[in-house]
């Protein structure tokens, strides 16, 4: 108390000198309507910026937060526009998981996902990351499914150059989970950087005309007959936490038809 | 404490005058204005507390907000220049600097040094009064207001600093009012 004492003594004719100027602005305010009105528009100004101020750290507190959300219904909207843009036929079933684990710069060309089987997922169903063709499951337990992603070097995926250009393979490059090869496009398709690779469709796993990447590069020479296309692929395999996938009650009864006994030859 | 009665004399009839007289002095549209209770408030002599500047200029602003109905911009412009007052009187030291009791006097101060005094002093008068009355919009009005009464004021103080406050020699005859007379 000594202490606040000795504190207003030393600084009393500052806080008599701030005391008169409110005393001062106090009347002013009283007197003109002019300044009242300037006050209010100040105070009003200042009250609004502080609340801003810390609504703005409030939210940064639960940005997490709000981010997890955010991404969970960036995942559910996307898979709810997957729904529309088959309602016509029989419509893909979609949903939305999130990543447990996923190809990264160890390697593993594999990612797991918190859905199973009791979740209505199947081996087959396709995987979108980010709005691009991410993978394909390829088994499931009740509450866990493996993910065969596009970064497998021995896995192909049937790709085409745009909407309407020529179809191709989509083949990884090994330990790179941002690249890709596509092969067998012809030198008459003219590839630039820049241009989107979609899917086919053709493979049952995606509809057609799901983005895959970017061209990034066109590799070989005029004497081939074919020329490499280096893709930039879309999904951040390293980033991604959400998923969408799509399955399609079709696939299921095609794959057995193809793989039916009848079939051999 | 026989310095206040002087004081006292001087900053009340030029509370009175201007009350009374000069408070109707405008000019050029407005940007003129005279304040001649501040001549009686830079007569406050160096060397006392600085609070005390602070409270008679308040209480000498606060008069003139009540008598002429201006609502605490008196006020403020009174306590800004009390606060700043010692800083004032110091910057006008000369190299044997101000002994105690000392008011500003252009007789002995001189002419140029007293004019910067009451140049600065008005400044900061009129430049809170003007900024309160104008607001941030009008702040190029703000400037030419405070520069043009500022130097009306300075003129009006040296004329009645040679009219009233002239030096008598020992034989009690005037000596020459202004620098060139």
């Amino acid at each position: 108390m000594r202490n606040l004492f000795a504190l207003l003594a030393r600084t009393h004719r500052w806080l008599l000198f701030l005391a008169l100027w409110g005393v001062a602005l106090g009347w002013m305010n009283t007197t003109y309507s002019h300044h009242r009105t300037a006050l209010a528009g100040w105070s009003l100004r200042a009250s609004g910026s502080w609340l801003n101020a810390a609504g703005n750290v409030q939210e940064w507190t639960h940005l997490a937060e709000s981010n997890r959300l955010v991404m969970l219904e960036n995942a559910r909207l996307r898979a709810e526009l997957e729904a529309l843009k088959e309602r016509r036929t029989a419509p893909w079933q979609t949903g939305d998981a999130s990543v447990l684990r996923s190809p990264g710069w160890n390697g593993s060309p594999w990612m797991v996902l918190n859905r199973g089987g009791r979740d209505g997922l199947a081996p087959g169903a396709g995987i979108l990351s980010q709005g691009f063709a991410a993978g394909r499951i390829v088994d499931t337990t009740a509450h866990e499914s493996l993910v065969l992603t596009l970064t497998h070097d021995e896995a192909q995926w049937s790709v085409r150059m745009g909407r309407s250009g020529q179809a191709g393979r989509l083949v990884a490059k090994k330990g790179d989970v941002r690249r890709a090869a596509v092969l067998d496009i012809p030198w008459s398709q003219l590839v630039l950087p820049g241009d989107t690779v979609m899917t086919t469709g053709f493979d049952g796993v995606f509809p057609a005309d799901v983005p895959v990447g970017m061209v990034e590069d066109v590799l070989g020479n005029e004497a081939d007959e074919f020329q490499t296309v280096v893709v930039s692929l879309g999904a951040n395999y390293p980033g991604a936490r959400h998923v969408v996938w799509l399955k399609h009650p079709r696939n299921g009864r095609l794959d057995s038809l193809s793989s039916a006994l009848s079939n051999a030859p | 404490m026989s310095a206040f009665f002087p004081l006292f004399w001087t900053v009340g009839w030029a509370l009175v005058s201007q009350v009374l007289l000069f408070r109707y002095g405008i000019f050029w549209g407005g940007y003129g204005l005279l304040a001649i209770h501040l001549y009686g408030l830079l007569k406050m002599p160096v060397g006392w507390p600085p609070t005390t500047y602070l409270l008679l200029a308040a209480v000498t602003g606060c008069i003139m907000d009540v008598v002429c109905f201006t609502g605490g911009m008196h006020l403020a412009a009174s306590a800004t220049l009390g606060m700043a007052y010692p800083t004032l009187t110091a910057a006008m030291e000369s190299r044997e600097g101000l002994r105690q009791g000392h008011v500003l006097d252009p007789f002995q101060d001189g002419w140029v040094r007293y004019g910067i005094f009451a140049a600065l002093g008005m400044a900061v008068y009129w430049g809170v009064l003007f900024a309160l009355q104008n607001g941030w919009s009008l702040m190029g009005r703000t400037l030419g207001q405070t520069a043009l009464s500022t130097l009306l004021n300075v003129g009006a103080f040296m004329l009645i600093q040679g009219l009233l406050n002239r030096p008598t020699r020992g034989d009690q005859r005037g000596v020459s009012a202004y620098p060139w007379s």
